[in-house]
This record gives structure tokens, sequence and C-alpha cells, in this order.
């Protein structure tokens, strides 16, 4: 398929919906969804997953707002004046000096009041050339980079995406450094909660090590090490936790480069199928329902691909339910997918345990004998 | 683990939850304490409420109208401080002082909805009262910090998440993740008439979250909101009651089927037998209670475990060696357990074919012993070395090895010990041809019935950190 | 928790926690008595508790209705901030005046009064001048700090107009040196209050900034010469440069911008950074 045929391909599929830019946080879950049709395409046009979602009947997501509101008073607090509680972790843990003290702040509001214009594309190149100045370790560069915007290529094309922070500290590196609002008490930090941040830091530092290497500097003047800060214990007070992400780094470089092309993708999308334009959540009842009918028919023409991590995706009740009408093993988790292999529904994987179906391929045979194993076992027990 | 994948299979086609154990692996309490509750979005440290009771139909729930007000919460939590310390009285009688054994004879429990609850009650908000300077409130900071130490013990049943107590007595037709929620997964051990399991759990999808977490959209539409409206109360002085009773009545409604669902979990498996192990284990949960109320007496109770490098690997190496004992002992007092290490192939079952209880061979000694020879054919392939070591799982005296496997699959065992006195006492103990036979491989991860006086991560006095 | 949450300043806070305090010790004695079943006991307690609550009632009304702050004159906003960055004499966040409105004044601004201050106040400077009446003016304006390459304004953060351009530009290290300072100013003023009742709330503040400052802070209590001397050693690593980049832009300021511009910045066309700004 050429290019341009599968450009179009895919802006028919998009349709009316509209596309909207990648997220750390979404470019770091294509870890969760490895080898999914479904997401890939999605992701290729930067379809917004949770208004589909919501279209498709999975219960409305969203953050509390005492969450927003605790992030944000956070965050203020941290990145207000000279950012001076993050000046003290870089000092204490990452050894900046005490004369590292340049700050820029890139943020759209900041940047809209200063230069009255504050698109994305705009900010990028701004943030290009300090970090530019960065990297040649200028007299003038800044330490400390708020906000900056990043560009990462996803199948060829770009997106966009924005670190909290890029910090300059040493002679020779660039360390990211992001800013949570979850507690870090005694010094330890949930696992769960910090192990998604170093995913996202890890799409940063994917994104600074592509400007690095335009700019003809060599990705490693980016560093993995970073930092992580977080509220002390029970307060607003902030503390810090250094983070290596190469682990994080490696894993998703394997992932964006194995990312297909637009033009692989696009074979797998049907034609006379497109998305629709999600309605506003007060429009009336037929009208959501034929956008839900539409939504539904286009992407499960899509091929997916189930598994345990899916929970984090927003579409796993749309596709959960897909596998659950079909039957699928999938449908029951990864440990059940590996076991069963080839075999995909929950019957074939039954009647080859339970001797109804003789296995005809190797595949079927090695199903077969582990599950008649287990069968075997249970009734064995339950004769005794 | 491929049973359990079996399992999986049959409740996704039986469209309900299989039983996956036999037995109950936890001691229940007469008298649990059931707590449910929710804190602040991003905050655990500030609690919104707080329900608790031992009774399904008695209970309390304490209400942090602005749940980031310090002194309303603390004076709240003050009041759940004075409830526990007043529950947690009931359980401080000793045994008769007979043989050294000054144990109290019960010890408390606390149920939670699920692990996340459960860390939030004794890990985070005990951390968070411990070093208070009210004394009242450290010490209840003291007793939730113990039971959140005796929560990740395996085998201890002083703290109970009944998302945990169902997945360990049920195998789900849903994914693993999914099985985090009290909900879903009561949907599927346990679903209303008239309605099969997946219906149900669609339907228990659209419940309250069972916490420690609200739901963010009930935030947005009617928490916040009504969190407003008593601030502004508060502030004109007027209104206030009737602002707390809205705030009461909204989260009483969300946190009903969290409650309920504890109850529930509770007596679905309240309903099956007992495992032989349990009162032994339930014993350790009682001597280390025991302990705590010596400490708490001492006054050094609040101590701060401080994990170095070196304890928190030994910690974590300890962890998995009993993770590995525990799921042995709950094999042998089970059978569904054991059928699924038949399957794993860690454990042999099949039926005598022959016996000779007259076999003797040489000792290094010179002299004869007996050892009486077993012929069994198995069920399941068991294909574990000559050599061998096994323990019979009807009578865990018995040890064999594993001397002879024929080309029909048929294996020898000697046994070497628990029938080796006479060929009398052999023809009474061992199994005659024809019966059925399970023997469990023997090897180091064995979870002993006592437990060494000191684990590896107990302060002592000289490292007690105030 | 700060006072401006309600939006009043509570005050008596002491009281009414011990009141509930009370309270509630002497509900638990009712319980144990009335599980002891000692009734003379119990109607000597319900006494108590009776005495108690109505304590506790007068205390908290007494508390919520001293915060009533509508028969005091209170400054207008303008003012109160004003009045907060001449205390500090550096350009400061927005966040900071407030916190320092607060603990040094018993000012409650809230958020939004202080968003429109900037136009506002640029509103009433042009008007004045628009007048002709250079009497008319305020003496001091507030103004927003600028960027020191192209003379922007830089959101969230006074200045007043009274400073010279040097002061209200900020170059990449001046957001540090500048707060070095302000934490100086507040260290001298709780030297100079002694024992004023706006000490601990300005003592907290202090803490949490000083807190920033390697060598400040040492063990719980606050030593405000330790403070100083910390504050001190920094700027003198850092203060020289930043001046001096402070008063290059100056100069190149004053010859390139007229007065307005010069208070309020320049408007100018998108340019990159580090390159001369074409000033309208």
């Amino acid at each position: 398929m050429t290019r341009t045929a599968a450009e179009q391909r895919l802006a028919e599929y998009r349709g009316d919906c509209p596309s909207q830019p990648l997220t750390a946080r979404r470019l770091a879950g294509l870890l969760d969804v490895p080898g999914c049709v479904r997401r890939q395409v999605l992701d290729a046009i930067g379809a917004p997953l949770d208004p589909l979602a919501e279209l498709l009947g999975a219960p409305p997501g969203g953050q509390s707002p005492f969450a927003i509101i605790r992030a944000q008073r956070f965050e203020e607090r941290v990145t207000t004046g000279d950012m001076g509680p993050l000046l003290m972790l870089l000092r204490e843990r990452l050894g900046a000096p005490v004369t590292a003290v340049r700050e820029c702040d890139l943020s759209a509001e900041q940047v809209r009041t200063q230069y009255q214009r504050s698109d994305d594309t705009f900010r990028a190149r701004l943030s290009e050339q300090y970090l530019e100045q960065m990297l040649d370790g200028d007299k003038t560069a800044v330490n400390l980079l708020r906000r900056p915007v990043l560009t990462l290529t996803l199948g060829g094309e770009p997106t966009f995406v924005e670190p909290d922070l890029v910090a300059y500290t040493t002679t020779d590196q660039l360390h990211p450094v992001e800013i949570r609002s979850y507690p870090c008490i005694d010094g330890i930090a949930d696992p769960g909660q910090v192990s998604v941040t170093a995913r996202e830091i890890a799409v940063h530092v994917i994104a600074a090590q592509e400007v690095a290497h335009r700019l003809g500097r060599g990705r490693e003047r980016v560093a993995t090490r970073g930092l992580l800060a977080l509220p002390r214990n029970f307060t607003l007070d902030a503390t810090g936790q250094p983070l290596d992400v190469a682990p994080q780094v490696r894993r998703l470089r394997r992932i964006l480069a194995g990312f297909p092309a637009r033009t692989a993708l696009a074979r797998h999308v049907p034609e006379g199928t497109s998305l629709p334009a999600p309605p506003p959540r007060d429009a009336p009842e037929a009208v959501r329902a034929a956008a839900a009918e539409q939504a539904a028919e286009a992407l499960g023409a899509l091929p997916s691909r189930f598994g345990d991590n899916c929970l984090s995706c927003g579409l796993f009740t749309f596709c959960r339910n897909e596998q659950q009408a079909a039957g699928a093993v999938a449908r029951l988790g990864n440990a059940a997918s590996n076991l069963c292999g080839d075999v995909s529904t929950v019957t074939a994987a039954l009647d080859l345990a339970e001797g109804r179906r003789a296995p005809t391929t190797g595949a079927e045979q090695a199903v077969a004998d582990a599950l008649s194993r287990a069968a075997t076992a249970l009734t064995w027990q339950e004769c005794r | 683990m491929s049973l359990d994948v079996y399992l999986r299979l049959r409740a996704a086609r039986a469209r309900r939850a299989q039983p996956r154990a036999a037995r109950r692996h936890v001691h229940l309490s007469h008298r649990p304490l059931v707590v449910v509750g929710y804190h602040l979005a991003g905050e655990p440290g500030a609690p919104v409420a707080l329900r608790y009771g031992t009774r399904p139909d008695a209970w309390r729930t304490l209400l942090v109208a602005e749940p980031r007000d310090r002194t309303l919460r603390f004076a709240q939590l003050a009041e759940f401080g004075a409830d526990l310390a007043r529950h947690l009285a009931h359980f401080a009688n000793r045994a008769e002082a007979d043989d050294d054994d000054t144990t109290c004879v019960d010890a408390p429990q606390i149920l939670v909805p699920n692990p996340a609850t459960a860390h939030w009650l004794t890990d985070l908000l005990g951390r968070s009262l411990r070093f208070h300077e009210d004394e009242a409130l450290a010490l209840t900071g003291a007793h939730l910090t113990f039971f959140g130490t005796r929560r990740v013990i395996p085998g201890s049943s002083l703290v109970l998440a009944a998302t945990d107590l169902l997945t360990t007595h049920w195998v789900t037709g849903q994914t693993p993740a999914e099985d985090a929620s009290l909900a879903t997964v009561l949907a599927w051990v346990d679903p209303p008439p008239g309605k099969d399991a997946v219906e149900a759990a669609v339907d228990a999808e659209t419940l309250p979250p069972a916490g420690p977490v609200s739901d963010p959209r009930w935030d947005r539409r009617t928490w916040q909101p009504l969190v407003g409206e008593y601030g502004r109360a508060r502030e004109s002085g007027a209104g206030e009651a009737a602002a707390v009773a809205e705030l009461r009545e909204a989260v009483e409604a969300e946190l009903t089927p969290a409650w309920q669902g504890v109850w529930t979990a509770r007596d679905l498996v309240a309903m099956l037998p007992e495992a032989a192990h349990v009162p032994v284990r339930w014993h350790d949960d009682r001597r280390e209670w025991t302990r705590h109320l010596d400490r708490v007496a001492a006054g050094a109770a609040h101590v701060a475990i401080r994990m170095d490098q070196l304890r928190s690997y030994r910690f974590l190496h300890e962890l998995e060696q009993r993770t590995l004992r525990l799921a042995r002992q709950m094999a042998l007092d089970d059978p569904l357990l054991l059928a699924a290490q038949v399957a794993a192939g860690d454990a042999l079952a099949g039926e005598v074919v022959g016996r000779d209880c007259t076999h003797r061979i040489t000792l290094p000694t010179g002299r004869k012993g007996l050892r009486p020879l077993l012929r069994l054919r198995p069920a399941i392939g068991f294909d574990r070395p000559l050599g061998t070591e096994l323990r019979w799982s009807d009578n865990q005296a018995v040890l064999v090895t594993v001397t002879d496997v024929d080309p029909d699959g048929t294996v020898t065992l000697m046994v070497v010990k628990g029938a080796c006195q006479s060929v009398a006492r052999a023809e009474e103990i061992l199994p005659p041809p024809g019966a059925p036979m399970i023997l469990i491989s023997l090897d180091d991860t064995w979870y002993p019935d006592t437990l060494p006086e000191e684990l590896p991560w107990t302060p002592h006095p000289a490292e007690v950190e105030a | 928790m700060s006072p401006a949450w309600y939006g009043v300043a509570v005050t008596d806070r002491g009281d009414v926690q011990r009141a509930l305090a009370e309270v509630a010790a002497l509900q638990r004695e009712l319980e144990a008595a009335y599980e002891a079943e000692d009734a003379g006991r119990v109607e000597r307690l319900l006494t108590e508790l009776s005495a108690a609550e109505r304590r506790r009632n007068r205390a908290m009304q007494r508390a919520l209705a001293s915060g009533a702050a509508t028969y005091h004159a209170a400054l207008p906003v303008r003012e109160q901030v004003a009045r907060v960055l001449g205390l500090l004499g550096r350009p400061t966040p927005v966040s900071l005046i407030r916190d320092v409105a607060a603990a040094r004044f018993g000012d409650s601004i809230a958020g939004p009064r202080l968003a429109s201050l900037r136009r506002d106040e640029h509103r009433s400077w042009r008007s004045a001048r628009e007048s002709g009446h250079r009497a008319a003016g305020r003496p001091v304006y507030l103004v927003p700090a600028l960027t020191y390459d192209r003379l922007a304004p830089v959101r969230g953060l006074l200045a007043l107009s009274a400073w010279p351009l040097e002061v209200r530009l900020v170059a990449p290290a001046s957001y540090r040196v500048d707060m070095l300072h302000i934490v100086d100013r507040l260290a001298a003023e709780l030297a100079d209050g002694g024992d004023a009742p706006w000490t601990p709330d300005v003592e907290r503040l202090l803490w949490r900034l000083a807190g920033t400052v390697p060598g400040a802070i040492e063990g719980s209590t606050m030593d405000l010469t330790r403070v100083r001397a910390a504050v001190a050693a920094e700027l003198a690593q850092i203060q020289d440069a930043d001046a001096a980049e402070r008063v290059e832009a100056a100069r190149r300021g004053r010859s390139q911008l007229d007065e307005e511009q010069q208070l309020f910045g320049a408007r100018l066309t998108v340019v990159a950074p580090g390159r001369r700004a074409a000033a309208r």
C-alpha cells in the first residue's frame, strides 16, 4: 500500500473523530498492550480513548477533583518562584552545585504571557533552543527548564510530550525531573505508582534523547537517572527519590521502534467503517446510541490482543465484553492464554481437556496434555 | 498451574466461580472487627469516613466532614482509637499458666474489603498516628502498625482481606486483575438468584468502589459539593448539622455495598470445614498478639523497624520461603489443593497395585532393616527422578523414596520411616492394594508447626527508634 | 491550616480543641461508669458532661464569631499587596505575596482579586497619564517583573514601580537571588519583631522557605543568625553574576523602551530568545 493510500485509509477511518496528541502516559501504556493492532491504529490516528470508551458503556473515568487540587497545590508549592524545593532536591539527590540556579519556565501560561502565542510547535522550537544551549555548556544556559515541549516519533509521525522539568546540573548530562503528588512515606513511595511514573519518565528521556540526537549532540547526553519529587509523609513538603529508568527506556525503545509503520497499520483498517465524533454527554439518547453503534462496528473490525494488563487501557470494558461474548480463552487472562496457545475458545479447550475431542496438531496435543492432567487430577480427587 | 487454568475455564463455562479449595484455610474469629472506609483521593492521611463494627447489623460510621481539617480529622481518629482500644481489651485474657504457655486465649481479627484498604489502615494510618504527640493516638498507631506487620506474614489470620479470602477458595472466570474488585468477585462466587455470574458481575461494576478510594465521579458530583456546603455552613454558623447529616447520608450509601460484601465473603468462607493446620497457625498469631500486648505494657510499642538492605533482603527471602511452605501445608490439609499439586507434578497420586510389608534391606551397620515396598499405578504421569523423597498425605509420618519406575509407569516406593517397626504395624498402617494414595514431594520448603522465637526482622531494644 | 480557607480568621483554636477533648474524655468516663454499674458516679459525670458541653458550645461560637472581619476597616487589595512588596523589596511570586500577607499582616487575599490586579493597575496608570494631571496618579503602582532579555512581563511575579529597572528585571538566576533576599528580609523582620502576635506564623513561613538554603536550618529550632549567614553564603556565590546581567539588561531597556514599556513590559512581536528584541 502506498503512503498516500495508507494516509487516506487512516483518515477515512478516523472520520469525524477528533485527533489529539498522545501524552507520555498513553505512550508509556504501550508497554501494557504490546502487539494490539486496535490500540496501534487508534494511537497512530490520535483518537481519544476515554470518550470512545464512555460512549460504548464503560464507566466514566477521570480523576477525583480532590486529587487534582492536591496535585496542583503540590506542583505550585514546588515550582513557584525560584523552585526552591526542587533546587534543594537537585543539590541533595543529584549533586547539583550551589551555583546551578538559572531557571526558565516554558509552560504554556508563561510562554503565552511573554510571546503572545503558546502552541506546542512554537514551544517545541523554544525548548530545542534552550536545550541546545544547555548541551553546549553555554554560560548563559539554564540549569532548570520547566515544562519544555519535546518531540517524539511514533510510526514515523511526530508527537509532542511535555515533561515537568529537565535539569542540567552536572557538566555534561541532562536529567529528567518529574513531580507527582502521591506521598513518599518514610522514604518509600507506593511501588505501583512509582513504576507507572518511571515509565512516563522513560518516555521523556527518549524524547529528550531524540532532541539531543537531532542537534548532533548524542543521545548519551541525556541521562536515564532522574528525580521524582513527591510530598514527604503526610505534608506538602517536597522530598525526592532518584530513579534510574534505563530498563524502562530500553523496553519502551523496543516497543516504539517496533511500532508498525502507517502503511502496515492501514492494511488492518477495513474500508467502509469509520469512528464517530463522540457526542457530548447530554446529547439525546438516540444520537448517543447511533454513535455507539458506529464506534462498536469500527473498533470491532480491528483485531485486538486481550491480556492481563488491558485493565489500564480506556477500551478495557469494550474489549473484555467482546472476548466474553466470543467465549475466548484470552478473556481469562495471560496464564490461560499462554497455556492454551492456539486453542482460542473455552469450549475447544475444555473439549480437549475432557477428551471429547482429539487433538489434531502438535500444539493442540500439548494443550490437551496439560489440561487433561488437571482434569484427571481433579476427578481422581473427587472420586476418592 | 494447569489446574488453576482448568478451573478458570470451567468457571467460564459454568458462568459461576469454581471451588479452588475444599477447606477453609484461615481462622475466622467469632467477633471480627470489620472496617471499611474511604480516604481523600491522593491523600491517605486524610480519611473521609470509617465504618466499623463487630456485627453486620451494628456499626459506627465516623465522618470527617472536611477531610483536610486536621482538628476534625484527629478528633474522629481519636474516637476510632477509643473504640479500637475498647475492642482490643476483650482479647487480653491469658491462658492458664500451665507449661509456660501464657499466650492470650484469643486474638483480635480485622476484616477489610481488599488489600489496599488493609495497607491504608494498618500501614499508612498506623504510621500517621504512631508518632503523634497525643498518647492515645500514638497507641492507636502502634496497634495498627502491629496489625500491619502481621498482615504480610503468610498464614497469618489477624488481618484478612475479603477479596483474598474469596480468591483463595474459589476461581472466577475473570482476569486476575479484575479479581481485585470485591463486588465482581462476589458476583462470581455468589451470584444473586436468577442471574449468572457474568450478568451479576456487569451489575456489580456499577456499585460504588469498596475502597479505600471513592469513585472520582461521586467525588465530583456528590461529595465535593456537600463538603463545600458544610464549609459554608460552618463559616456562617447556620445549618451545620444539616450539612453534616447530608454528608453522612451520602457516604453511608457509598460504603454499604463494601460493608455487606465483607460480611458476605466471611459467611461464604465460614461454610467450608476448617483445615487441620489452621489452629496451629492461629496459635502463632495469638502468640504474636500476646507479645505485642507485652510491648505495649512495657511502653515499647512505638518501635520503628529500620529496614536496612540486609534486613530487607532477609525479610523478602523469609517471606518467599514461608509462602512456599504454607502452600505445602495447605495442600496437605485440602484435597483440592492437593489435586493442584498432583496436576503440577509436585505430588504423586495413584492406586496401590502391590505391597510387600516384609521387605528388608541391609543397613550400613550390617543389620537388616524393615523397609516395606509399595507399588503404585499413577493416575497421572509422574516423572521425578529415582531417590525422590515423598510424604504420604494421609499419614504424614510415613516417608518413602522412589526406587523404581516400570516402563508401563508403575512406581515402586520404599517406605523409610513411619511404618518400619514391624510387619504387623506396617500392615496396619500402609494402604492395601486397590486403595488410592497421594504422596507429596518432600523438600526443604517445609512449613514448621512452630515458628522460631525470633524472626530475622524483630527489632532488638538497642535498635528501637521511638 | 490557613485561615484564608474558610474566609474567616479563626482565633481561640486552642480553646475549642481543649473543650472538645474535655467532652470526649468525660463521655468515655461516663461509659466506663455505666458499664461498671456505678450509679453515683454516673450521676456526677452526667452533670459534669452537661457543663463541659455548654463550655464547648460557647467556645465554638466565640471562635467562629471572632473571625468576622466585616466591622474593622481592611485595606484594599492593592494596598495589601503593596505593603508586602514594600516589606520584601524584591519581585515576589504571587502565592508568596498571599502567604506573607496572611502571616505578617493577617490579610487574606483571594486569588481572583489578584488576577485582575495587573490589568487594573496598567489601566489606572494610563488614565492617570492621559488625564494630564501627574498629581492625580498614585505614587506607586503594582507592576509585573520583566524578563531580562526581552523585557516581557513575567507571569506570576509582581514588583513595585518605584524600584529601579535593575531590580524589576529578572535574569535566569534572579528568581533564586531574589528569594534569598526575601528570606533574609523575613528573618530580619522576625528579629526586629521580637515576640509579636504574628511571630509564630511568620516563623512557620520562614521555616519552609529557609529549608531550601543549605546550612540554614539545623535541628528543630530556628536560629535567625544562622539563617541569615547561610543566605549570605549562597548569595555570595551567585549574586554578582546575576547583578551584572540585570544591569546590562536595564541599560538596554532604558535605551530602547519608553516609560510605559519600562514599567509594564514591551509588547513585542514573536522573536526567539537570545536575539535582540524588536520593540514596538
